[in-house]
């Protein structure tokens, strides 16, 4: 997933994130693949940016594995190893990241 | 010594504060006034062009709620609310100040309100807008110890290099107290309300606050749950402990982890892009 300028969003895309008006009205729905037209709407509309699937523009900062991720983010809970609850709190935001690396796999072809 | 006498005899050592544009002072008078409406309020910060348009970015970060929806800044009054706007200000003064002082500090900031808001909403506390801006600037104090107390801020870090101590604990050994101590007394010399500088005073001990518990329990969580998903650079690179009183303060026990940290690094991901 990755927030994208207005002006850098291409058609073909795909929203990742609902966008919602002030009045709660939707603008653009999750997992629609944008337009041309759909994004000068967007323009006329005011919406600055949108959050869509894959990360299509690259930000020159080379990815890292899922593993490499897993494993800064476990040295982080080194000094207070062993304590039951930071141990759960470490373990779900393992699961998350594992998860998450999954859904970016699954969007590759929209890329 | 008291912590309050350590707290005086430090101030006594700081010859400048950090300086808030001239609309911070305003700000205060005009924000105290109960006839003063949402539009003046507006106005006096919309006079500072390059404050007005940081304050309008941040407002518009998806942790408060409307990213990208709002349009003016007394829009985001009548939205977010006085205390809000405040905090958002302060946090938009000092952040030249906060990336200056520390590599990764703003990042920390950022993620930590993101982490906030997260938290608060899934709980469905009140006023998550108010506890995002809390957390937004719960580490002002290490701004005023690395700008006015320099020569011990690199006694500090240096003792986080060579002994692999955490930046609060070295800065209890060098001066006496930390930096929430710190933040209690800038937060009051500026006037910010009590429902931000109480869990900014108290996010190592929110089980200590003498109100406003559930806040500074979740600005609490947000800094160690930032820190673990490794966004920004608080002073050293380890994971603070969550006590034990602010997870039972929270009644984390009947509340899903495993979804809420998905959801946390979901909303970390897309505020990671946000800049001025």
């Amino acid at each position: 997933m990755q927030r994208v300028p207005l002006d850098m969003l291409k058609p073909g895309m795909v929203c990742a994130k609902a966008v919602v008006n002030e009045k709660g009205m939707t603008l653009c729905a999750e997992g629609t693949e944008l337009s041309a037209a759909m994004i000068e709407r967007l323009k006329r509309m005011c919406v600055s940016s949108l959050v869509v699937k894959g990360t299509p523009i690259d930000m020159g900062i080379p990815a890292k594995t899922k593993e490499e991720v897993l494993a800064e983010m476990q040295a982080r809970f080194m000094p207070i190893a062993g304590d039951p609850l930071m141990d759960r709190i470490k373990d779900a935001i393992g699961k998350a990241i594992l998860s998450a690396q999954t859904e970016e796999e699954e969007s590759a072809p929209h890329e | 010594m008291s912590k309050d006498q350590q707290i005086k005899t430090l101030t006594k050592k700081i010859q400048s504060l950090p300086t808030l544009p001239h609309v911070v002072d305003k700000l205060t008078k005009v924000v105290e006034s109960p006839e003063s409406t949402a539009k003046e309020v507006g106005k006096l910060i919309a006079s500072d062009q390059v404050l007005g348009s940081k304050v309008l970015k941040l407002v518009n970060s998806p942790f408060y709620g409307f990213p990208g929806r709002i349009s003016s800044i007394s829009h985001a009054i009548i939205l977010l609310g006085f205390n809000v706007i405040k905090g958002v200000v302060i946090s938009a003064s000092v952040f030249d100040l906060m990336e200056r002082s520390m590599m990764g500090l703003w990042e920390h900031s950022l993620g930590c309100a993101v982490t906030a808001s997260t938290i608060a909403r899934s709980l469905k506390m009140p006023d998550p807008e108010e506890i995002s801006t809390a957390a937004l600037l719960h580490d002002i104090g290490k701004v005023l110890v690395k700008v006015s107390l320099s020569d011990d801020y690199d006694a500090i870090i240096s003792i986080v290099e060579k002994e692999k101590l955490a930046f609060r604990e070295a800065e209890v050994r060098v001066l006496g107290v930390d930096h929430a101590d710190i933040g209690n007394w800038l937060t009051n010399e500026w006037s910010l309300p009590d429902k931000l500088i109480t869990p900014i005073t108290f996010h190592h001990l929110p089980e200590e606050a003498p109100r406003l518990k559930e806040r500074a329990a979740v600005v609490h969580m947000a800094d160690s749950i930032t820190r673990a998903f490794g966004v920004g650079f608080g002073g050293d690179p380890w994971v603070p402990k969550i006590s034990r009183a602010a997870w039972s303060i929270l009644d984390m026990e009947n509340h899903d982890l495993d979804a809420l940290m998905r959801q946390v690094m979901i909303d970390l991901e897309e505020v990671s892009t946000f800049s001025f």
